[in-house]
Formats: structure tokens, C-alpha cells, sequence
């Protein structure tokens, strides 16, 4: 059964409509991969997940429970962490007063026992706790605000272009992140990516979102196959 | 002030009746139930704190959702203003007609206790003020990075959006910064009646240093607003002092303009405050140079 589970959904900012009768599922210890060309609507799937977005029609179900007209602060509270590609950090916070913060919903103990799960799978975080967010490269502030999204115990990620204007050296490093996560934590992950290719790689199950429909569910590997793909990503026509 | 501009984009000129109020709370209960009006001093912070949650749950917070623009909010809390300073006058005129006590003008200067500093015997209210401005700069700035609510605020002013998307409830940041914001105000009230003239209209007469405190220091740094507040304050009487030296004692009834002066001066050349300076490199300088030396 899956975890999460978007029901033909309808939903935009205001009167501008970006998504179109979109359903997905994400599974347990499973990552979930939604790639498509800019302006897809895939931010705009995770953003009606959480909250941001309107919803005109369709449903979303965390959990057995239906999440649809929640405000964000309680979709947070039902255990669904959403890592955006922008703004997803306090700048001006220090490294550990972000993740400190990120655990507001949990005992305070508690956040403190996982500071060292976080800092063990980024130890970059635990050289620079005393710093402030702002001062940190791209490449750690991702790792940040993965630490972040796990400081909340969460039982999903939603990960948004998290690799977005890295350099190859940390695409590689946080996508083997995130892999760790599923196999070592079992957390059920959906993933949002550009660099199609690499997540998909990684991927347990695969969507592809075009002008705010779904053309493509089902084998990652057979995606990277697929003619629409192939067009979209390698101009192959 | 910053601190509800920061949080709910409000400039909130109600502050002026919640020290105005907190003026008469000091004044009338030391009237009535007698002893040092510092007793009543938290009473008076406590109060305007309540005015300040009564204007953000009656007035602010409907316009929130509206989505209204800052302009709007701004003209509200003026209105808002007008309605407690009116229930000010109100209550002073209860206390002339019904208790006959004198509230439309009023002093407490002579309620103040006398400290003995070696022989030479000073106001308490000096020191109190000092001591009252380092504590509650120190709780703030202790509440603000150390305690969980206090980063949550911090976070929240930052990035709200990712603040509601960890969990934290933005109303509850907006409502502990008017509460704090209006406890302030009673304080500065509560201590003022002991240095200055009370009357009804005392805050909007105090709200204009308010003002210029947290636009010369920063209207977006809490820090810099209480840095701001200092200077135009210590500004306003070294420069009343060094003009009555220079011009003559007659410049002294001129006072209230020296705030709006070293406002407008800060405004034309630092328009972001002193909080926009690269304090970190100034002192940095400033070090060496000690060292040099």
C-alpha cells in the first residue's frame, strides 16, 4: 500500500492551473523519481502535497489520512518533510540552530540523540555547527537541509532539485545520500529532479510530468527507453 | 516596533497608548493603594502586553488574512490608536470626576526612593532604568538564540514559509511579538512616569523617539532598534546640553525636534540604519589598530 498517494489532481497558484488530473504513488522504502522539462509542474506537485499550492480538484492521501485541505504547519506535523530547491535553509541561523529548529516538533532530547546520526552521514555539518547557514557552498547547504528534513523524523522526504547548479562532485555525493537513506533508514523518498539521467539511476519507480500531465509511470530503466523521453532529454526526435 | 514590523510588515503606532497606559496604571495605583510606584511597574508591562494581544486578535490578524498591504496595516494601528487614547481620556476623566484624583497632568518624581551612592544621593530611577535596559536586553537576546521558541522566531521572521513547512505555527510567532512588543511599552511607560510628566496624550509625544530609535538603528534589527533607541535618546540630551551651553537655555523648549533631526540626518545617509554597517570589519579595524598602538 502506498504511503502517499495523490489522486487525480487539479491544482495551480490562484487562477493559473499548471496541473492536469495528476496521480502518483510513493511506497514504503522505495524512491519515488518525478522527472520532466522545466515547467513541467513538478515543484507544483510537491507544493500541492504540502500545502502551498491551490487545489481546485483531486485528493492527497498521507498515511491512510486525507491531507488536502490542511495548512503546511499541520501537513509538517503528520511527518511529511519537504526539502525546496530554493530557501530551504536560515541563512542566518547557525548550521546547528537550523537543525535544532528543523526538530521544533519533536523533544528537544530527542533532536540533540539525532544530531549525531546527522552529523555521522554529514560530517561537513559537524565542522561548521558554530557557523552561520548563510556562509556555507551550495553543496553543504543541500546537505543542510537534507540534515534538516531528517533532524524532523519524518516518514517521507520530498526532495525538490536538490541537486540543481551543484557541481558533478556533490550531485554524486548528496544522490548516494539519498540512496544511504532508503537503504539504511527505509525512508520513503520522492524525488524531483533535472539531471533526469542520475536520478532515475537511482530510482525504485519513475514518473514523467509534461505540460502538467502524467505521460509515464512505471520502471525507471524502461523510462530511459522510453520515445517521449529520449525526445524530451536527448532531442531525439 | 521592529519587532512586530519584522513579524506581522506592521509599524505599530498603538505603542503610543500602550505607554501612555502604561503611564496611568503606574499613576493610579500608587494613588490608590499607595507605596514606591516600581511595584506597579510590571503590572503596567503586563497590561500593555494584553493591549498589545487585543489589537493583534481584533485588528491585526483579520487584516493579515486579508492580505492587506503595509499602508492599510499602518493606518489600522493608528485608528486603533485613537480608540485607546480615547478610552485613556476616558478613564482620566473617571479618576479627576469620581476619585478627585489630579490626572490630567501628573508627577511621581516625588515617589521616587533616594539612593545613597557614598554621600552623594541619586534618583533610583537612573539606575533602575540602566538595570531594567540591560536585563531586558540580556532576557531577549537570551530568549532569541538560546530557548527553541526564540530560534523559532527567529526563523520565522527569516523565512516563514519554510518555518510553517518545519511546523511552526507563524500565529504563534505573531502573537508573542505583540505581546512582547506591547510588555516593552508598558515597561518604558511604567519607568517614564517617574522621569517625566504624565498626561494623555504622553505617548504620542514618546512614540516619535519610538520611532526615530528603530529607523536610525534599523527597522528590520531588533538589536538595531535598541541600539537606535540609545542613541537618539543619549542624542537628544547631548545635544539639548551642548546647544543651551552655546545658544542659551531657551533651545531646551526646541527638545522633542532633536529626535526627528538625528532621524532624518541617519535616514539621508545610513537609510537602512546603523544595523547596515559592516560591524564585523569596523571592529576588526578597530582591534588592529588597538593592537598597533
Amino acid at each position: 500500500m502506498a504511503l502517499l498517494e495523490v489522486r487525480n489532481l487539479y491544482s495551480g497558484y490562484g487562477k493559473l492551473q499548471v496541473l492536469f488530473n495528476v496521480s502518483l504513488k510513493a511506497e514504503e522504502k522505495r524512491i519515488t523519481v518525478v522527472v520532466g522539462p522545466n515547467g513541467a509542474g513538478k515543484t507544483t506537485l510537491l507544493n500541492s502535497i504540502t500545502g502551498i499550492a491551490t487545489i481546485y480538484s483531486g485528493e492527497v492521501v498521507f498515511d491512510g489520512r486525507p491531507i488536502t485541505k490542511l495548512p503546511r504547519h499541520s501537513i509538517a506535523r503528520q511527518g511529511v518533510a519537504c526539502v525546496p530547491q530554493m530557501g530551504n535553509i536560515f541563512a542566518n541561523l547557525t548550521v546547528e540552530e537550523n537543525l535544532r529548529i528543523a526538530g521544533y516538533l519533536l523533544p528537544e532530547n530527542e533532536v540533540r540523540e539525532r544530531f549525531s546520526e546527522i552529523y555521522d552521514m554529514f560530517p561537513v555539518l559537524n565542522d561548521f555547527r558554530h557557523r552561520k547557514a548563510g556562509t556555507l557552498s551550495g553543496g553543504e547547504r543541500r546537505m543542510l537541509a537534507i540534515g534538516m528534513a531528517l533532524a524532523r523524523k519524518p516518514k517521507i522526504l520530498l526532495l525538490d532539485e536538490i541537486t540543481t547548479d551543484l557541481a558533478p562532485i556533490y550531485v554524486k555525493k548528496v544522490l548516494d545520500r539519498i540512496v544511504e537513506l532508503r537503504d539504511n533508514l527505509g525512508l520513503p523518498i520522492v524525488l524531483v529532479e533535472q539531471h533526469a539521467v542520475r536520478a532515475l539511476q537511482i530510482a525504485d519507480k519513475a514518473y514523467l510530468l509534461v505540460s502538467g500531465n502524467v505521460r509515464y509511470e512505471g520502471d525507471p530503466q524502461e523510462l530511459l527507453e522510453h520515445p517521449e523521453f529520449s525526445k524530451l532529454y536527448l532531442g531525439v526526435s | 516596533m521592529s519587532l512586530v514590523y519584522i513579524t506581522t510588515r506592521t509599524y505599530n503606532f498603538v505603542l503610543a497608548s500602550m505607554l501612555a497606559w502604561g503611564f496611568y496604571i503606574v499613576f493610579t495605583l500608587t494613588h490608590l493603594y499607595g507605596g514606591t510606584p516600581y511595584y506597579y511597574v510590571p503590572v503596567a508591562a503586563l497590561f500593555s502586553g494584553l493591549l498589545g494581544l487585543i489589537t493583534y486578535f481584533g485588528v491585526n490578524r483579520r487584516l493579515l488574512k486579508t492580505k492587506a498591504n503595509e499602508t492599510t496595516l499602518m493606518m489600522s494601528t493608528l485608528g486603533f490608536d485613537l480608540i485607546l487614547y480615547g478610552f485613556l481620556n476616558v478613564f482620566s476623566d473617571y479618576l479627576v470626576n469620581v476619585h478627585k484624583i489630579p490626572a490630567k497632568f501628573f508627577v511621581l518624581e516625588t515617589k521616587d526612593i533616594t539612593i545613597d551612592l557614598g554621600g552623594l544621593q541619586v534618583r533610583a530611577i537612573g539606575l533602575v532604568a540602566l538595570i531594567t535596559l540591560v536585563i531586558a536586553v540580556m532576557t531577549l537576546n537570551t530568549f532569541l538564540t538560546k530557548t527553541r521558541l526564540g530560534i523559532a522566531m527567529r526563523a520565522a521572521i527569516e523565512n516563514p514559509e519554510l518555518a510553517g513547512a518545519l511546523g511552526i505555527n507563524p500565529e504563534v510567532v505573531y502573537v508573542l511579538a505583540w505581546f512582547v512588543g506591547g510588555l516593552l511599552a508598558g515597561l518604558s511607560g511604567g519607568l517614564l512616569s517617574l522621569l517625566t510628566v504624565g498626561y494623555t496624550a504622553v505617548g504620542m509625544t514618546i512614540m516619535v523617539i519610538f520611532f526615530a530609535g528603530a529607523l536610525v538603528g534599523g527597522i528590520y534589527s531588533i538589536f538595531g532598534s535598541l541600539l537606535g533607541g540609545l542613541l537618539v535618546g543619549l542624542g537628544e540630551y547631548v545635544g539639548v546640553y551642548l546647544m543651551s551651553t552655546y545658544i542659551g537655555g531657551w533651545i531646551s523648549a526646541y527638545r522633542p525636534v532633536f529626535p526627528l533631526i538625528i532621524m532624518a540626518i541617519a535616514l539621508l545617509t545610513l537609510p537602512e540604519g546603523l544595523i547596515s554597517l559592516p560591524w564585523g570589519k569596523l571592529l576588526k579595524v578597530w582591534k588592529i589598530g588597538g593592537v598597533k598602538k
